[in-house]
């Protein structure tokens, strides 16, 4: 990573990732819906509250269009802020000023939703934590682009981020693909839709996945003390099956008989799910890099004139 | 002695749940002791709480009594034909805990009562070791054709006031039989899951009269909590029961796992065994075409199973999970001519309602289709009443139950006093009237199977418009076994792979058909496009949006082997010598690989003086038991926070679920041995590289 090449690349990746998972939840907040119903309409969380700030019974909440109206709104300026998230994410940095500053805030602002929006999932499927720690990498991704943009961070504290948001990613992804939780029908479909395999067969294709998701996630976590060799060979594996799990959303689902509108409805899903390859491809790069003579001889700090170049690339 | 009238359970004037009702203060506790210890009654004070009915077996002969053991032990239920009120050892029968589920914060017993009486009224108490519950009755299903009624919706989770609201209606329309299409509570949790059967209770009628619940998974909801608290026949939560013979098949679906699969399988399979039945109905918690926009399209229902229910004349489907109200015309999958994949057909579709709201947020429909019949945002149930020549659906607004009267048990289908039905412009009431099941006893039979031999003609020549005709003289062609085709390395028969590709190949078969076709199944192999001819007449296509010229490519790609089916026009068959002609198509001069294969499977008349024969109106062959049919349980991997014990006797298996502290401490440990080993901070100038 020490190369200003290697930082190039790093910061366009991490653009791309922040940048897809922006927009992908644009689109499904403009285009669709989210999770915010489960937090709205939290009967046991808000009924006292609803009665307090709003002077209305809950049932008179529950069923209020000006209520929903309100809800379809804020969804959908969720999306308009995804969007500029998005956009931001992909112009280029100043080396200052206001406008540095503005980018950043708005990128911060961007990660500070989808964690909102991984909170929100996790609030919709019955509180599992697998549900809130799969959708990591989505909000970690423009969140360590930001770090990465302010410069002169500490490698360590970002390679030990990074290497954070891809465990728990895929931590949370093989609790539901070992049966941890209930095996989503929706991962068995895929299995089934993508392989073209008999459902006995895609549940132990998931339950083997799924096995190796959190080996991949103990492996990340322990990679300062096991062989680089084995490292990454894992991470590999992991940028392969990361954009495999992502790409199937495309694949499995969108059909051509409808094809408007099943990439409608599931190509955000891909897009915004690509940091579940991108993080680990960062990853990856990184510790290979470390494996080059060259680069262990010729150290490149991050100062200022290269933050400038790596915020122009 | 019926001692309801001061110890009703139901509290229709009272919203109290009825553990609370029955929670006695310790002086009354020492109060009742002491009476007891006088009276030859047993102690009015019941240890047990959260009553429900369901269904696992034969309706007319069984009944599942369930409850929540809160203290004491050793439930037993009494019961009998005749109303002995609490007098426990007054009732003839009685039957032991067959199950019992250590789950969501409740000792969940279950009493399978088997050998009952048809369509007969069945008394009961529960007598554990220190209390008698309130006497309860519930009336089984009747064996033969009977008009009976349902009571269906869904999505009970988040708003408790609508949700007593509908299942004071249950209490009032009095329906043989309950249907919920999940989603019953918010988060699954045990306090949730207790306040949801505290408020069933209020279902109970006053005279103590109790309604089964056929129960359905949604998203809300897990595998293991409505296997757990409903005793469902499996762990899969789907499952089919016929009612009044061969009047009418009940299939509950689980959306939330792969619709399918092992699910599609066992439901092709069951609707075939079926064929017969009068009537059949399905609930399911996820629509195929929701009327929210917000919602997204239930993509994998409907392609596993909008065919089935149209190739089996599925009658009516009540689907859930988007908080509002809908109706369709009968309607059938299709993909020209049609919105969003339906078209409409008056007699051969199948009419979709729902979309449930129990007890939960409404929502705008905003998303109606040129198929939809009416559609509202209230909360609602839907009267469903199951008639021997016609099936009629009032939708119910549930918020203004309170003043309605109550359907007597000697008129249970007139409307009662008060009672509001919802009146779109369309009409109040959907009829479905019963209808011809030419399948009825009938087997369909693969007349084409794949890896048959074809007649086909690859050498890059335009052999003009008339080549699928019935006559066309194919005498000279090649022929081989399939899969034919090139390039993926799989085909029995590889064809010619010019360069650049031809466009299209031809592919012919004859076939002897010796009585009419009924109904016609297709299944193809493909890649890239292919068009079917029956006797000269196209009868299917896909990725041919360019024409059927020779010289046309594909006009998009498929998947390697792509699989598509369709149902046939039957009259395009005819008796004697058929022709079936098929055309596949190169998506570019480049392209690597060409597969074909086809199948095809009819269902022929009976031949004449034969058996079978049409069976509409409950007439005809019956082809089914009155019992039970259930998905395997297969591969599922049911969790859910709990701990079952089985007892004794008990079929499910033994299945033991990890618990939720052992979950968050799996968790735990695992975050921190990851903690625990991370590396220590440097800088990046401190890195080599």
């Amino acid at each position: 990573m020490g190369t200003l090449g290697g930082q190039r690349t790093t910061a366009w990746l991490l653009r791309v990732a922040a940048a897809c998972t922006f927009f992908g939840a644009a689109w499904q907040h403009l285009r669709w819906d989210a999770p915010f119903w489960a937090l709205a309409f939290n009967e046991r969380l808000l009924e006292g509250a609803v009665g307090a700030l709003l002077g209305m019974t809950w049932h008179e909440y529950a069923t209020s269009p000006t209520v929903e109206r309100t809800i379809v709104g804020i969804v959908k300026a969720h999306g308009l802020l995804y969007a500029a998230s998005g956009v931001a994410a992909l112009l280029p940095s100043p080396s200052h000023g206001r406008r540095r500053r503005a980018q950043r805030g708005v990128l911060s602002v961007g990660a500070g939703l989808l964690f909102f929006l991984s909170w929100l999932y996790f609030l919709d499927h019955n509180r599992q934590v697998g549900a809130l720690l799969e959708r990591t990498s989505q909000w970690a991704a423009p969140a360590l682009l930001v770090g990465w943009l302010r410069g002169a961070q500490p490698e360590g504290r970002f390679r030990a981020l990074l290497s954070m948001a891809i465990a728990l990613t895929f931590f949370g992804h093989g609790l539901y693909a070992v049966g941890f939780y209930e095996v989503p029908g929706a991962f068995v479909t895929m299995i089934m839709n993508g392989l073209g395999v008999g459902e006995p067969t895609a549940v132990t294709l998931l339950h083997a996945a799924g096995v190796l998701d959190l080996v991949i996630a103990g492996v990340v976590l322990l990679a300062p003390k096991l062989p680089r060799r084995l490292v990454l060979s894992t991470l590999a594996w992991a940028v392969a099956w990361g954009a495999l799990t992502t790409l199937a959303r495309v694949w499995s689902n969108v059909s051509w008989t409808f094809f408007e509108e099943t990439v409608a409805q599931w190509l955000h899903e891909a897009v915004l799910r690509f940091p579940h390859a991108v993080l680990p491809l960062v990853l990856f790069l990184s510790v290979r890099r470390r494996t080059r003579p060259t680069d262990d001889a010729n150290p490149t700090p991050t100062t200022p004139q290269t933050s400038k170049a790596l915020c122009l690339s | 002695m019926n001692l309801l009238p001061f110890m009703n359970p139901v509290p229709h004037m009272n919203t109290m749940p009825l553990t609370k009702t029955f929670r006695p203060a310790p002086l009354f506790v020492a109060l009742g002791l002491l009476a007891g210890s006088l009276a030859t009654a047993g102690p009015a004070v019941a240890d047990t709480a959260r009553y429900r009915l369901s269904w696992r077996d034969d309706p007319s002969t069984t009944m599942v009594v369930g409850w929540d053991q809160t203290s004491g032990s050793g439930g037993v239920v009494h019961y009998g034909k005749t109303d002995e009120g609490t007098n426990a050892s007054a009732y003839p029968l009685s039957q032991g805990v067959d199950r019992v589920t250590s789950a969501f914060g409740m000792e969940n017993h279950f009493v399978r009562l088997n050998n009952l009486e048809p369509d007969t009224a069945y008394y009961f108490v529960i007598r554990d070791d220190t209390s008698t519950s309130p006497r309860f009755w519930f009336r089984t299903a009747p064996a033969t054709p009977k008009a009976f009624s349902v009571v269906a919706g869904g999505d009970s989770r988040n708003n408790r006031t609508p949700r007593r609201n509908g299942n004071q209606v249950v209490a009032k329309v009095r329906p043989l039989v309950v249907m919920l299409g999940g989603d019953f509570t918010d988060d699954d949790t045990a306090t949730q899951w207790r306040n949801w059967f505290d408020d069933w209770q209020m279902s109970t009628s006053p005279d103590g009269r109790m309604y089964p619940m056929l129960a359905t998974r949604g998203n809300h909801d897990s595998n293991a909590s409505i296997y757990e608290l409903w005793d469902t026949p499996s762990d899969r939560n789907h499952y089919a029961l016929t009612f009044g013979g061969t009047m009418a098949r009940l299939y509950t679906l689980n959306s939330e796992i792969a619709a399918g699969g092992n699910q599609r399988a066992w439901l092709d399979g069951d609707l075939s065994d079926h064929a017969c039945i009068t009537f059949k109905l399905a609930q399911y918690h996820k629509p195929m075409r929701p009327h929210t926009s917000g919602k997204s399209e239930g993509q994998d229902e409907y392609t596993h199973w909008s065919d089935l229910f149209f190739n089996h004349r599925l009658d009516l489907a009540v689907e859930c999970d988007s908080h509002m109200v809908k109706r369709t015309w009968p309607l059938v999958p299709a993909t020209s001519g049609d919105d969003e994949g339906f078209v409409r057909d008056d007699d051969e579709g199948t009419t979709y309602i729902g979309e449930g709201c129990w007890g939960a947020p409404t929502r705008t429909p905003n998303d109606s289709k040129s198929w939809t019949r009416a559609a509202g945002s209230f909360n609602q149930v839907n009267w469903i009443q199951v008639h021997p020549d016609r099936i009629e659906v009032r939708t119910l607004p549930t918020d203004s139950i309170a003043g309605a009267d109550s359907v007597s048990d000697a008129d249970p289908f007139s409307v009662p006093n008060n009672l509001e039905v919802w009146t779109p412009t369309s009409g109040a009431v959907v009829t479905v009237p019963a209808r011809e099941r030419p399948d009825c006893g009938l087997t369909p039979e693969e007349v084409i199977a794949f890896g048959d031999t074809w007649s086909f003609h690859d050498q890059g020549v335009d052999l003009g418009p008339n080549w699928a005709a019935p006559d066309f003289e194919d005498g000279a062609w090649a022929s081989g076994p399939g899969q034919l085709g090139y390039g993926d390395g799989d085909e029995a028969t590889v064809l010619t792979d010019a360069d650049p590709n031809h466009p299209s190949v031809y592919f012919r078969k004859a076939i002897d058909l010796p009585r009419p076709v009924l109904a016609a199944q297709l299944r193809v192999l493909f890649d890239d496009a292919v068009a079917v001819w029956v006797n000269g007449a196209r009868v299917y296509d896909v990725n041919m949006d360019d024409g059927t010229d020779f010289a046309t490519f594909a006009s998009a790609s498929s998947s390697d082997n792509e699989e598509a089916q369709a149902t046939l026009d039957a009259a395009g068959f005819v008796v004697g010598r058929n022709v079936v002609a098929a055309m596949v198509k190169q998506r570019n001069g480049s392209s690597s690989d060409v597969s074909f294969d086809l199948s095809l499977r009819v269902t022929l008349a009976p031949p004449p003086g034969g058996t079978g024969g049409a069976g509409g109106n409950g007439g005809g062959a019956t082809g089914s038991g009155a019992g039970m049919s259930q998905g395997s349980t297969g591969a599922g991997n049911p969790t859910g926070g709990s701990n079952r014990t089985d007892a004794p006797g008990e079929d499910g298996g033994g299945c033991s679920y990890v618990g939720a502290k052992g979950r968050w401490g799996w968790l735990a440990a695992l975050l921190g041995l990851g903690l625990m080993l991370r590396r220590p901070r440097r800088r990046r100038d401190d890195e080599g590289g």
